[in-house]
């Protein structure tokens, strides 16, 4: 035993410098300490199920089939069976503003908007009958048509200057103002459109006169505060404005789908999963991603804002897997509420002197 | 530390200093420093640095704050000692303990009424002494130059010295080790490399880590990592400190308090060795 002592101590000492030299490597700054710790929304939580399975209001009674006897129940939520069927590469977009507003980042941005612009806002709520940041609960939209869920008991459509209201279905009203068309639904669902028919067609597949199952959404994919597809012209933005006409084509094969879903609440942490053809177009476009990101990061770093460049340095794009077929790549970034309470501050707190 | 240790301490500085490459390296040194007192010509008004020439060559004509302007020049000097520091504390000292295990030498040593840990403990604390006292000279010398030219005297690069040395007491005590598994100087050398090479991984691994995904290669990264000093993070703090620029000071302390404790282990593991083999 006397033999191995030196050995003992020595075991005991590794361990102990190990534990010594395992924190971080260089110093961190809070803000990229707390980067580090964001988790993204890849699917949702137990609490997002729950909401989802609460806002399944509407009960369809299925027909008995051969296959099973017993009559089958289907749910829907409203808010998703209002949104208009779109063609694959279109933009549908549901934004959880009730969520976003009680959210740590929303009630800071909320009390800066309404510090500078107390009284116009109050002149809003005074109009519509009903306070947007209370009433609303969720806004979706596509290119045809926006929904906004929440409770319009007390909407009043004499303040929107409105030219003729109409009852449509068995608890619609359609009011025409100007060129668009407003529909309100139960007092729960707030529908407007340019085009009176995309109104009609979402009350109808809300009181069952139409096929519901053509929602763009799938509730699978309702969770994070803001969650749907984007349009890959979304991603032409990036392309200088010359380019634009060159690239187009090309990225329309290459990104036929953007799946986005963004978590609001201490922080801001964001998925796209971009779907395409596959093969070296989506391998090239996850290049680009990566070297847009790197531009980023330098342009920050250069502009003088090292906590982003080195946020940043925490964003990372996937590259398309033998796993998901090669047909798809992910980009994901987070931004910690320390970085965005910094340019707040600089918007809502004038004393605050700008970052460098 | 019993009397013995001190007498292997002194016995091997004594070497050290008979040693001509030490006699060179500080002739070296002070040839540089001579020539940068004789050469460096700068001028300072008020606490302003007006101009820099060396050797009548103008090297910045922007008129800023000494120690602001200073602050590149202290950086690279703490790079330099550190990491010229270790290369040669590598190479230089790699056969004192081989050389103690000489044939002849070894058994004179064991005759006498020392311990066989004093041994290992003496040399290896006796070239710690040496490194520190060359890095001293370099440091000292380095600020005493700046500072009679410029007016800015700041004890930094002292401390940045000091990081090097603590730095080189972990590589050397790897060296022992090796030293006392193989005596061989060569085996020694390349086992301080290899360590100062794995440090350099260790030190940038906050930005090695993203490079790998998740799994078994990224977890083996990690705990490789743990176990070797963080030499890299070491040297930008010293740079940093040498340039007045913030450190994380916690964290510094915790990484110097586990290069010591690394290197204790490693002289452990020696000394472990030394007391099994038969002479």
């Amino acid at each position: 035993m006397r033999r191995l002592r030196w050995l003992a101590l020595a075991v005991a000492l590794f361990v102990a410098a190990a534990w010594l030299m395992s924190g971080p490597s260089r110093p961190e700054s809070a803000v990229v300490a707390a980067a580090r710790d964001i988790a993204v929304p890849r699917h949702p939580t137990h609490e997002e199920f729950l909401r989802r399975t609460q806002r399944a209001t509407i009960v369809e009674n299925l027909p008995p089939t051969e296959a099973d006897d017993a009559p089958t129940v289907r749910r829907y939520d409203p808010l998703l069976v209002a949104l208009p069927p779109t063609a694959p590469g279109q933009t549908v977009l549901v934004v959880e503003a009730n969520a976003i507003r009680y959210s740590a980042l929303g009630e800071r941005v909320i009390g800066c908007l309404l510090q500078r612009d107390r009284k116009e806002y109050d002149e809003v709520v005074e109009k519509l009958g009903i306070d947007p940041f209370e009433d609303i609960d969720r806004i979706g939209g596509t290119d045809q048509l926006l929904t906004i869920s929440g409770n319009f008991e007390r909407l009043h459509f004499e303040g929107l200057s409105t030219e003729t209201t109409r009852p449509y279905g068995d608890h619609g009203q359609l009011v025409t103002e100007g060129s668009r068309v407003i529909g309100l639904w139960k007092n729960e669902l707030l529908l407007i459109s340019a085009d009176r028919q995309q109104v009609e067609a979402a009350i109808d597949r809300l009181e069952g006169r139409a096929e519901r199952s053509t929602a763009p959404l799938a509730e699978g994919v309702a969770y994070g505060e803001i969650y749907g597809n984007l349009s890959p012209e979304a991603l032409l933005d990036l392309v200088p404005a010359e380019n634009r006409a060159r690239f187009a084509e090309k990225l329309q094969r290459a990104a036929q789908q953007i799946e986005l879903h963004v978590n609001v609440q201490e922080d801001v942490a964001m998925v796209a999963t971009i779907r395409g053809e596959g093969g070296e177009a989506l391998t090239d476009l996850s290049k680009s991603l990566g070297a847009a990101l790197a531009l980023g990061r330098l342009s920050a770093a250069n502009g003088g804002e090292p906590d982003l460049a080195e946020v940043l340095d925490l964003a990372k794009v996937r590259p398309p897997s033998s796993d998901h077929g090669d047909a798809e790549l992910e980009a994901e970034l987070v931004l910690p509420r320390a970085l965005l309470e910094k340019h707040l501050a600089e918007v809502c707190d004038p004393a605050v002197p700008a970052a460098d | 530390m019993n009397s013995g240790v001190w007498a292997i301490t002194f016995d091997l500085i004594r070497e050290a200093l008979a040693r001509r490459w030490i006699l060179a390296l500080l002739l070296a040194m002070t040839l540089v420093l001579g020539g940068m007192s004789l050469g460096l010509s700068v001028e300072v008004v008020d606490g302003a640095l007006a101009a820099t020439r060396l050797f009548g060559t103008s090297l910045d004509n922007d008129i800023r704050a000494a120690d602001v302007a200073l602050r590149p020049v202290f950086e690279a000097a703490a790079y330099v000692i550190f990491y010229g520091g270790l290369c040669f504390g590598i190479l230089a000292c790699s056969d004192f303990v081989p050389s103690l295990l000489a044939p002849g030498r070894i058994e004179h040593l064991l005759s006498l009424p020392v311990r066989r840990s004093a041994l290992i403990i003496g040399t290896y604390g006796g070239v710690f002494l040496v490194m520190a006292g060359l890095a001293a000279y370099g440091a000292l010398g380095f600020t005493v130059v700046l500072g009679l030219k410029t007016g800015v005297w700041t004890p930094r690069l002292l401390a940045a010295a000091l990081l090097a040395v603590i730095t080189f007491a972990a590589i050397f005590g790897v060296m022992v080790t090796a030293a006392v598994f193989v005596r061989s100087s060569a085996l020694s050398a390349l086992a301080g490399g290899a360590l100062c090479l794995a440090g350099l991984f260790s030190g940038n691994r906050d930005q090695l880590l993203p490079m790998f995904e998740p799994g078994k290669e990224r977890t083996a990264f990690e705990i490789f990592c743990v176990f070797f000093p963080p030499v890299a993070a070491i040297a930008r703090a010293a740079g940093d400190l040498a340039a007045s620029l913030p450190i994380d000071r916690d964290l510094l302390l915790r990484q110097l308090a586990g290069l010591l404790l690394f290197g204790a282990a490693a002289v452990a593991v020696g000394i472990w060795r030394f007391e099994q083999k038969d002479f």
